[in-house]
């Protein structure tokens, strides 16, 4: 029997048996998180967006005033050719091809091009904030062992449907997926290229959402919070899921670097996110509020198959469950260098990423190696220390200068590969225990066996 | 699962160990080294390792780029190699050494008028952020029931 959360509104504890409980239990089963961790949840009512439609509406005259500028800056370009043209600084006909060729012009215009795409799509958004009172945000609250604590500012998946196919209906209508569709990229911010943030507009909702969490943030002691934001698809369209018909949402963390500074660090791949700290959307998030986010792409935790997440022994962790796991890690430092972020211990503890924990093994799809992402803070240091150990005994036993020691390193390596880690990947939550005994006996059984041979040679 | 022999190669690609990783490629002819996005070439990037950079792409256009060059499967495994390498490219800065060997396997990049485009915002005024007022918070807290389902089912 799973091990269940105490449950609270405000301080007040639910029964296990209670109908909220069980809808809460209903839907907390499916995250891949462990259920200790989740302590409870509120809903918050917005009824008052006035800031947003404000931030929207100056956003937009914004924009205006530099088509303006943009405008005229071409009309005088172009005067400036045309007269070069009369005054028979050209021959003729060479002054026309000049004007197609121009570099300034066609930077102008495509500027122009771009300010009159941003001012459809504020504009779109504004007509949009209205819908939003109507879509409950909510807070989950996580709290690990030592008291360490993370709020996550969601999205209601089923009161978003009609936001979200309004929205992606008028996009539609304005036809800017053609505008956009020439760009390809990435499944949750439509942009690929990695050296690039993608300035995908954020939706109001989403807007408000990020200014909880940062007021939160501000009036709090904890560095972190969790945000959620719709997924993309490549034509800025919000995605939805085809099994469930719902708005696909994306759990990210927000790190307070300093009261002013945030980082947003995204649990799976970074360029879903990259849009959070683009110009337009620092712009409408509000004033002295800077969010960056890595330039570099950076993937912390990849399932192998999207198909197969879920909160069982043999599937990987989703998004929500390593972000909280991140924000429990991060809530313990002061400042983060944005680019630095690969080399944090707590980026290192939860990632299974090869490249950046250097000591974990390529492993087969099937090994998800949950263990690794542990809610219990002692076994997840445990387990990398043991996986370094091991790590960094295979590879100096893979060349040790004696006849016969590679074929045992490989026997070894075969051993680690397709038996301890596969026995370690499948454990249940509560027998994560003896994971820690597996790969310890293992350590102590190389050693030996080294000893062995060496001693034997 | 996948052959042990490419989990094998994957470590000792990782652990920059060139002898070891050439041996495997020798005994193994099966090895799927594009597999997990082309990781193998990655550790080698990462690595600054040439030599295990050049028997992996030695060993992709023995193995995989076979047959006719107008062929589909050909253009596709030519197309991967491609953007595995690029996508490396773009993760690792790659020494000098290693550019020479990357040379002849990537795209070459256009002239892109992004650069020279934010260059003339930044000229213009455009790129300067504009300030709004401070947002106060208003959120009304209420503890209501929990609504509906609330599945997020992400990546």
């Amino acid at each position: 029997m799973k091990t269940r959360p105490q449950l609270f509104i405000d301080t007040t504890p639910l029964k296990e048996n209670e109908e909220l409980a069980l809808k809460i239990y209903e839907e907390t089963d499916k995250y891949s998180i462990t259920p200790t961790t989740f302590k409870a949840r509120k809903i918050l009512s917005d009824k008052n967006l006035d800031q947003v439609t404000v931030q929207y509406k100056q956003y937009r005259e914004v924009l205006n005033q530099k088509l303006q500028t943009a405008k005229k800056l071409l009309d005088e370009s172009n005067q400036i050719i045309n007269l070069a043209v009369k005054s028979q600084v050209f021959s003729i006909g060479e002054g026309d091809g000049l004007k197609n060729t121009n570099p300034i012009s066609n930077l102008l215009q495509t500027k122009v091009n771009e300010l009159n795409n941003q001012i459809i799509k504020v504009e779109l958004y504004e007509q949009n904030i209205e819908s939003v009172i109507y879509t409950k945000m909510y807070e989950d609250i996580y709290e690990n062992m030592e008291g360490n604590a993370v709020i996550r500012y969601g999205i209601n998946s089923l009161e978003s449907i009609k936001i979200a196919a309004s929205y992606n209906e008028e996009l539609r209508k304005l036809d800017l997926i053609k505008i956009q569709g020439s760009q390809t990229g990435s499944k949750k911010s439509g942009k690929s290229n990695k050296e690039e943030q993608s300035d995908i507009l954020l939706h109001p909702l989403e807007v408000k959402i990020v200014q909880s969490a940062i007021t939160s943030l501000q009036l709090g002691k904890q560095k972190t919070a969790l945000i959620d934001i719709f997924a993309r698809d490549d034509k800025e369209q919000i995605q939805f899921d085809t099994k469930t018909k719902l708005p696909e949402t994306h759990t990210v963390v927000l790190y307070k670097n300093t009261t002013s500074e945030y980082i947003v660090i995204d649990p799976s791949n970074s360029s879903f996110s990259s849009h959070l700290a683009c110009k337009s959307n620092n712009n409408l998030i509000g004033d002295s509020i800077k969010i960056i986010a890595s330039e570099k792409e950076l993937k912390i935790y990849s399932p192998a198959s999207k198909d197969n997440i879920g909160p069982n022994p043999n599937q990987y962790r989703d998004c929500i469950d390593i972000a909280v796991k991140l924000a429990f890690g991060l809530n313990q430092i002061d400042t983060i260098d944005i680019k630095d972020l690969t080399n944090l211990e707590s980026i290192q503890e939860v990632t299974n990423n090869t490249h950046i924990d250097k000591y974990i093994p390529s492993l087969p799809d099937e090994f998800s190696l949950r263990i690794k992402q542990a809610s219990e803070t002692k076994i997840v240091k445990h387990i990398s220390s043991l996986l370094k150990y091991i790590d960094k005994q295979l590879k100096s036993f893979s060349i040790y200068p004696k006849e016969g020691s590679k074929e045992l390193a490989e026997k070894m390596q075969e051993s680690y590969l397709l038996e301890k880690l596969y026995q370690v990947s499948n454990l249940e939550n509560d027998h994560y225990q003896s994971g820690i005994e597996i790969l310890g006996d293992f350590k102590e059984s190389n050693e030996g066996q080294f000893i062995e041979f060496i001693k034997s040679v | 699962m996948k052959n042990i022999s490419y989990f094998k190669l994957s470590n000792y690609c990782r652990w920059n160990q060139s002898e070891n990783a050439i041996r495997i490629m020798n005994e193994d002819q099966n090895i799927d080294i594009k597999h997990k996005d082309g990781e193998v070439f990655l550790f080698a990037i990462e690595n600054n390792n040439p030599t295990i950079l050049n028997s992996l792409i030695k060993y992709y256009e023995k193995n995989q780029l076979k047959g006719d060059f107008e062929s589909i499967e050909y253009k596709i495994a030519k197309h991967k190699l491609q953007q595995i390498l690029q996508d490396a490219v773009n993760t690792f800065t790659p020494s000098k050494e290693i550019q020479e060997v990357l040379e002849k396997y990537l795209p070459k990049e256009d002239v892109d008028s992004e650069q020279d485009l934010s260059d003339l915002e930044n000229l213009l005024g455009f790129g300067i952020e504009e300030t709004h007022p401070q947002i106060e918070e208003h959120n009304t807290t209420t503890n209501v029931v929990l609504s509906g389902n609330n599945t997020h089912e992400v990546y």
